[in-house]
């Protein structure tokens, strides 16, 4: 039987390899590892926590199906999360053909978090505009084709580099910039046509740029 | 605040972090030299701010969620049986695939011989045609009529009228 020495160092590359070895706690840790990053990412595109935790599953036995067909090109969480964002996708347009709105849940998405809570001690008011603001968004990131969806999700609450967005995407890296451009700038129209008290001016923030003296 | 294309994406790439050190230094010493350069970049990073409002700060799978995929996975059949399985669908596969191909060769080829019938290029063997000089055709019917005339030989039709005779005697 293989044992796995289970550390925090355990690269992925030895996980996948112990999994296709046949390691239950190896899939165990995997998932362990990114479950909480897909449900970040699945719960742009669920209506609630239960839908999210299906899709999630979903994805997490898929690469379990798959793993033999990951090629180390590529970083395993780049693969993982194509995979999450075409289950998504998929979903997604299921859901249109059963005509359901795709509502996001806030116990799914938690917006404010904590770290923004502490700081809004000074100003009452800040977590309320806040969560307005949240709304707001979130409304119009939902209604955004889907393409353009996903790439603001992958760069803006991902973090994801233009590299691994378009590994995630198999897509090149000009087509990354030009859709990310174009995403902003529906974005910002989105925001101009119903919320245009909330669009950025120049005066948005009056400070200098990272670096400058 | 009125940027060329170039310098937006410029700002975008700058703001992604996507520049490299050189370049991301020209970026800022330009924002301090080029007011509208500078008005453009205010603008996008509050853009950007307003998007990232929405950020999940933080979100957590539910407990147990592991053991519940560990045990989807058990009920999944063996990796050994589903790349039997795989292999097996792959191979029904090119079998469709291969007599798709040969269904779709065989109506090609019948569509190209259907084709080839209406455009006549099988004749029947037969020649209808009437391939002679015009002197030699009239002489021909010159002839025909000297022998109608001798009563060698009866016109046609005449033949109907005299059996038609015959039938009405008997």
């Amino acid at each position: 039987m293989y044992a796995l020495k289970q550390t925090v160092e355990t690269s992925d590359q030895e996980l996948i390899a112990a999994i296709l070895a046949g390691s239950e706690a190896a899939f165990g840790t995997l998932v362990d590892r990114y479950k909480d990053k897909v449900f970040r990412l699945l719960g742009r595109y669920c209506r609630d926590a239960i839908e999210c935790e299906d899709l999630a599953q979903d994805v997490f036995l898929k690469v379990f199906r798959k793993l033999d067909t990951f090629q180390h090109e590529s970083a395993f969480f780049t693969w993982l999360y194509r995979i999450a964002v075409n289950a998504a996708t998929d979903h997604l347009s299921r859901a249109s053909r059963r005509r359901l709105k795709l509502v996001e849940d806030d116990a799914v998405l938690d917006v404010c978090g904590q770290a923004a809570r502490d700081q809004d001690q000074d100003n009452p008011a800040a977590p309320l505009m806040r969560a307005e603001l949240a709304a707001v968004t979130r409304q119009i990131v939902a209604k955004l084709p889907e393409k353009y969806r996903t790439i603001l999700i992958l760069r803006e609450f991902e973090d994801l580099s233009y590299n691994e967005i378009a590994e995630v995407l198999q897509c090149n890296l000009g087509t990354v910039e030009s859709r990310l451009f174009r995403a902003r700038q529906r974005f910002k129209d989105a925001l101009e046509r119903n919320h245009p008290e909330l669009v950025p001016t120049s005066n948005f923030r009056s400070t200098n740029p990272p670096g400058a003296r | 605040m009125n940027l060329s294309a170039t310098d937006e994406r410029l700002l975008h790439r700058f703001l992604d972090g996507e520049l490299t050190e050189p370049e991301a230094a020209a970026c800022r010493a330009r924002l301090e030299a080029d007011a509208a350069f500078h008005q453009g970049w205010l603008a996008l990073e509050g853009l950007r701010r307003v998007v990232g409002a929405a950020k999940p700060a933080s979100v957590a799978a539910p407990a147990g969620f592991t053991a519940s995929v560990l045990a989807a996975a058990r009920r999944l059949p063996s990796r050994e049986q589903l790349r039997e399985l795989e292999v097996e669908r792959v191979a029904v596969g090119q079998g469709v695939m291969t007599l798709c191909r040969r269904l779709l060769i065989a109506a090609a080829v019948l569509f190209c011989l259907g084709l080839a019938w209406q455009s006549g290029l099988f004749g029947d063997r037969r020649d209808d045609m009437l391939q002679a000089a015009p002197g030699d055709v009239q002489r021909e019917m010159d002839r025909l009529d000297s022998l109608i005339q001798n009563g060698a030989v009866r016109p046609e039709g005449a033949s109907g009228s005299g059996s038609r005779g015959e039938r009405q005697g008997k």
